[in-house]
């Protein structure tokens, strides 16, 4: 080929503190091609993408444009020579309208700086009828759907010259038809000769939509395949096979079945979600970002109201006003957000410690300092808190003690069956290792433990059952020991909301 | 990659020294020592300007009268920010204080004077009146959903509406019976500053001490983790605006009382002083800090500054930039310490 690939990347490295994001990267994606960007949390993708953005600097590593090499590339830069970034978390200005947003970079000015509405709506509404889509350009930006906010995005990147657009995880927030929809148009960019870096973690829109894919881990690329060339067991080795560091505990002793969950449905996300926790045994709930575990175990724990399915806790069916009464009938739940949901940073080890049985450190409702002590001692030596004194405030302590924290709040309560959604996000392997081994310890002393973790080495080390859940749905179920990543990958990328649309259409 | 930033930001977190590195100098940690604590600050400036007062004016400050009258002054403000501090401490607050107020003052007087009823079903209208117009406010801001600023500000002005609806210029005299209330003395001090002063210690040690509290600073602190911990957060903080609205009708019951009279323009803008005397008795607006006690001697402060720019015969205009000043000092001193902090 004798045309210059659209962009070109080469040996391009990034880190951040405590990580190596990019290493070594290198990726050519052609005009006219849908490029996908593969791989698990963490692997890189994002990263990457926002490199090419110009969001972030790299480290090292070179970038060509069209053959022209871009030095110094920064986000208004990239804008100015035809690159578009659609990030996840979204980047339009809500108060304004759809026009001034998609004319934010270069507004189209009359005299004394006045912006021309009247020009930069008929610019943006014959954009519009270009890519097929009606949206109004004096519509305010926050009276629109996710979908059509995505549009107006991808519509302010052609308001330039677009060569390169940047999706991120696109489908995340849409429906069925969005998705197809999105689809139609990004296909009929690709044939004005824009090339599209389409990242994702949903194999089967890959399949459905990209030429190439590149697959990331831990940072590397694994290798770049015509997707017609290749399969999804493919993709999912190059994904996977990161380093298992821990290793697994004995086969438990289960005792009786605490926890059932059936049919639970709970909207926006959960649709069906169904399975049961014994005493002693750790089931793990195990699927993409945005499959729905977070929200069951929210669910289950009362802080929404189930819309249909029945929850059982052993054996009697319970339904929940709220978390005090999930709590009240032996159940503790450790958030994700260690941060905004689990944890008062301002406040001292020993009170946090506290908070779930301020009656139990009390007499007749008056809280004993000495009795909230002991508690938080006998915790501190348990789980080994590394701190100065029970009534050292926790934003002193680092992250793996803090989840310590966290871990023992929830302990105090002595619950029969523990939640625990992302047990090791944001703390160091030392932490990591000693959280493994009291979740160990806790179920041979009988507990019922159900941990969400999107880290599938994690899943592996630690679950005796392993639930698979996809787009709100309990799809598989995997016994842990034996069971791969490719394994998990499969079931919880082959439910995703286009086969739904394949079987429509 | 989000999982990526959110892992390096919390392992920066974790590398940080728990201990600021640099040694502060002199002046600074005996700032930090004073802003540690602000009920401490606030006991070293009115003891101060007491002292410093008793030395100038030897015959009109440190008198029995003076003192009494002083303490009747800041009775009213004293109660009310026993309310306020809890809501604080919860993350909200309550601009209707002052309506509530006047509407419990002037239905205390309409069922004594008007109907003829006894005194005693004066002050239970009055704190009945006090109790709905809280669980109002509660019910607003927790079920409805409407933040507390606006919340409150609303009912500020439906509840003086209420005021002037029910008895456009007031109600005067009341009885006899009911003024009692308000006007005995007691150990040289009157009946207002007395209860003002079981409430403030029932409350201080409450609030201190005791579990459903505590609770209330777990809902201030983190009012989503509250919810994960099982604290019924939506339940607390309405109990904690019929807190508020039963010691403003009881505040209102007093001051109608004391004067014999319910007046209809009583408590205007009082919300203002009070959040003034809370703040710098270590509440802020964040929510989950402050007690009781910090709260008492801000009104103390406030009581106290104003009483010595009367007798210094400084215009009584000039004190609202005092206190003012002060409190802008107070909370910059605050920031002065969390920037150290962290």
């Amino acid at each position: 080929m004798t045309e210059p690939p659209r962009l070109a990347v080469r040996s391009t490295r990034k880190r951040f503190p405590g990580v190596q994001a990019l290493d070594d990267v290198s990726l050519e994606v052609r005009p006219g091609e849908i490029h996908a960007l593969l791989g698990e949390n963490g692997a890189g993708k994002s990263t990457l993408g926002k490199v090419i953005g110009g969001v972030y600097a790299p480290d090292t590593g070179e970038m060509d444009l069209d053959g022209t090499p871009l030095r110094g590339l920064d986000e208004h830069m990239a804008a100015g020579l035809g690159i578009a970034i659609v990030h996840q978390e979204g980047s339009l200005v809500s108060q304004l309208t759809v026009a001034e947003n998609v004319f934010a970079g270069h507004p189209i000015t009359k005299s004394f700086g006045r912006v021309d509405r009247a020009e930069i709506r008929r610019r943006t509404k014959a954009i519009m009828s270009d890519m097929g889509v009606e949206i109004d350009p004096g519509a305010m930006v926050y009276s629109l759907s996710a979908a059509q906010a995505q549009i107006v995005e991808i519509a302010k990147g052609l308001s330039h010259d677009l060569r390169l657009l940047i999706l991120d995880e696109p489908t995340a927030a849409l429906t069925l038809t969005e998705t197809k929809r999105l689809f139609v148009l990004l296909r009929r960019l690709k044939e004005t000769g824009v090339a599209v870096i389409y990242i994702s973690h949903r194999l089967a829109e890959i399949f459905e939509l990209c030429d190439r894919v590149t697959v990331l881990k831990d940072g590397r690329v694994t290798g770049t395949r015509d997707v017609q060339h290749t399969t999804m067991d493919e993709l999912i080795r190059l994904m996977v096979g990161r380093e298992v560091l821990f290793q697994r505990g004995p086969a438990p002793t289960v005792g009786d079945v605490i926890l059932e969950v059936d049919h639970l449905v709970s909207p926006p996300v959960v649709e069906d979600i169904s399975f049961t926790v014994r005493a002693g045994e750790l089931v793990c709930l195990a699927g993409l970002v945005g499959s729905g575990r977070s929200e069951a175990c929210e669910a289950i724990f009362g802080v929404h109201r189930p819309s249909s399915g029945t929850i059982r806790l052993k054996g009697r069916e319970v339904q929940f006003g709220g978390p005090w009464d999930a709590i009240a009938a032996g159940i503790g739940m450790m958030p994700e957000d260690r941060k905004d949901g689990g944890l008062f940073l301002d406040h001292s080890v020993a009170q946090n410690i506290s908070a779930t049985v301020l009656h139990t450190v009390s007499r007749r409702g008056v809280i004993s300092k000495r009795m909230t002590e002991e508690l938080a001692d006998r915790f501190i030596k348990m789980l080994r808190i590394a701190t100065p004194s029970p009534w050292q405030t926790l934003d002193n302590l680092s992250g793996g003690n803090q989840q310590k924290v966290l871990l023992a709040k929830w302990l105090a309560p002595e619950p029969a069956l523990l939640i625990v959604d992302e047990p090791t996000r944001g703390v160091d392997v030392g932490a990591r290792a000693e959280i493994y081994r009291i979740l160990g310890d806790l179920k041979a002393r009988g507990l019922a433990i159900v941990v969400v973790s999107s880290d599938l080495p994690e899943v592996l080390t630690l679950a005796d059952r392993i639930i698979v859940i996809a787009a709100g749905r309990s799809v598989g179920e995997l016994p842990g020991e034996g069971a791969t990543e490719e394994d998990v990958l499969r079931l919880a990328t082959r439910y995703t909301r286009l086969d739904a649309v394949e079987k429509v259409a | 990659m989000n999982d990526v930033q959110a892992e390096t930001a919390s392992e920066q977190d974790s590398t940080r020294p728990p201990s600021a590195s640099a040694r502060p100098s002199l002046a600074s940690r005996i700032l930090v020592t004073l802003a540690e604590s602000r009920p401490l600050t606030l006991l070293v400036l009115i003891a101060v300007l007491v002292i410093g007062m008793s030395v100038l004016y030897p015959n009109n400050f440190p008198t029995p009268s003076n003192i009494s009258a002083v303490m009747l002054n800041a009775a009213q403000n004293g109660i009310l920010v026993t309310g306020m501090m809890l809501l604080m401490i919860a993350g909200v607050f309550d601009l209707s204080i002052g309506s509530i107020l006047a509407l419990a003052g002037v239905w205390a007087g309409v069922v004594v004077h008007v109907w003829g009823y006894p005194a005693p079903a004066g002050l239970l209208v009055g704190l009945a009146v006090g109790i709905a117009a809280g669980a109002f406010n509660g019910f607003l801001v927790t079920r409805v959903g409407i933040n507390a600023l606006i919340a409150t500000l609303g009912t500020l002005a439906i509840y003086r509406g209420l005021t002037y609806v029910t008895a456009g210029t007031g109600v005067t005299p009341i009885s006899d019976e009911f003024k009692a209330y308000g006007q005995t003395v007691i150990l040289g001090f009157q009946t207002p500053f007395w209860i003002m002063l079981a409430i403030v210690g029932t409350f201080a040690w409450a609030i201190a001490r005791t579990a459903f509290f505590r609770q209330f600073y777990f809902i201030g602190g983190n009012a989503r983790a509250a919810k994960l911990s099982g604290i019924r957060v939506a339940r607390l903080t309405v109990v904690g605006f019929v807190i508020m609205g039963l010691l403003a009708g009881l505040a209102g019951v007093i001051g109608a009382s004391r004067l014999n009279s319910a007046v209809v323009s009583a408590g205007i803008s009082v919300e203002l002083s009070v959040i003034t005397a809370a703040v710098l008795g270590g509440a802020s607006l964040r929510g989950g800090e402050g007690s009781v006690i910090g709260g008492v001697l801000g009104v103390m402060f406030i009581a106290l500054v104003q009483n010595a720019m009367i007798i210094n015969s400084i215009g009584i205009f000039w004190q609202p930039i005092v206190t003012g000043s002060v409190l802008l000092l107070a909370v910059s001193l605050d920031r002065f310490k969390r920037s150290r902090r962290t």
